[in-house]
């Protein structure tokens, strides 16, 4: 899902880097500042932690693998702005250290993996919970999953649409190279990964914890 | 009727010659790049579409990687030729190669590329060290936030 640099053309990335860059600032103000300082080792682990599960590489059938995001976690526990600040410093220092996903790109890969995605899941769960908190977790992780893929599709088939030469593969290819291992398998690792760490930190007690 | 059998045999040697299809190998001649994930596996059988730093806007050649995520091509002339390795899932590679003479492209590509297997720096020891260099960036990020807001105290409550 980490789009790399030479993708996308200034149309669709500078745009979104414009989106993303205050928004950024907005939640580090909010989120890393003094009056967030009692959450911030909670944030820094559970950050930490988004980064190394963002490493482990899970196999997919058909030769292809994927990767768990890890950012719903942090937006059920402190909001969906939160999960974009940490996940935008996630994926600058795997763009800037280890060359996944782009720098150009960093708005973009940070507006899809960490706000779009968090967002809707955050929003099953707000909506889900009463019913059932497990499997509003889940859901919040699946959906989570889902909507960010749906997001980096969208951007490469409008890639395709304004310059196919940067992006040459057609949309519906695409859609069904994302979405199937989405929709199989990583959406459900994401899921079952999200009700175990949120019931896991819930029962820690953490100090800075809202949730 | 030898003279005219010569003269059949003549022309069909003509057409016989021009399709002809002869080759060339010249080892060391080539460059390949190898593309991979950052667990080692390789992008194998991806498409990929080489440039020519004289004519960027249309590709000198496309293809598939191989099953060990190898593509090769042969640069016609120096400078900054570029790569792209991509993945229909939006992974892949842009990158260039700098060519520096037709002469010095064989020095210019790896030494000795191993032709399968794990790429070394990629698996092992590089897929341990860089998770835990991130993981110190992430620490000391969140470490000296929170000794700098000690430092200042508390934010006074409203």
């Amino acid at each position: 899902m980490h789009l790399p640099d030479g993708f996308l053309s200034p149309q669709l990335s500078l745009p979104a880097l414009a989106v993303a860059a205050p928004l950024a600032a907005w939640g580090a103000r909010r989120h890393f500042g003094r009056e967030a300082a009692e959450s911030l080792p909670v944030l820094g682990t559970l950050t930490a932690l988004a980064f190394v599960v963002q490493t482990i590489m899970i196999p997919v059938p058909g030769g292809t693998s994927t990767h768990l995001v890890g950012m719903t976690l942090l937006a059920l526990l402190f909001g969906p702005l939160a999960a974009f600040t940490c996940e935008g410093l996630v994926l600058l220092l795997q763009a800037l250290f280890f060359g996944a996903g782009g720098v150009t790109v960093l708005g973009v890969n940070a507006l899809a993996m960490g706000l779009l995605g968090p967002l809707a899941g955050w929003l099953a769960w707000r909506l889900l919970r009463r019913l059932s908190e497990r499997a509003a977790l889940f859901v919040a992780g699946w959906l989570s999953t889902q909507v960010a893929t749906l997001s980096v599709v969208a951007v490469l088939a409008l890639q395709h649409r304004l310059d196919p030469l940067l992006f040459p593969v057609a949309p519906a290819v695409t859609l069904a190279a994302m979405m199937v291992p989405s929709l199989s398998v990583a959406g459900l690792v994401e899921g079952l990964y999200t009700v175990f760490a949120f019931s896991l930190v819930r029962r820690a007690n953490l100090r800075g914890v809202e949730a | 009727m030898r003279r005219l059998a010569l003269v059949v045999a003549a022309l069909l040697a003509g057409p016989a010659l021009a399709h002809e299809t002869l080759h060339q190998v010249v080892p060391g001649r080539g460059l390949a790049v190898r593309a991979y994930e950052s667990d080692g596996d390789p992008l194998a059988l991806v498409p990929f579409e080489v440039y020519s730093p004289a004519e960027p806007g249309r590709p000198w050649t496309t293809g598939l990687t191989d099953r060990d995520g190898w593509l090769a091509f042969v640069p016609n002339g120096p400078g900054r030729w570029r790569v792209r390795v991509i993945e229909p899932t939006g992974h892949g590679l842009d990158l260039s190669v700098d060519v520096p003479l037709p002469a010095g492209i064989a020095a210019a590509a790896p030494a000795a590329p191993p032709a399968a297997g794990p790429i070394e720096g990629a698996g092992g020891v590089a897929f341990v060290l860089r998770p835990l260099l991130g993981l110190a960036v992430i620490g000391l990020v969140f470490t000296a936030l929170v000794l700098a807001w000690r430092k200042k105290g508390r934010a006074p409550s409203p």
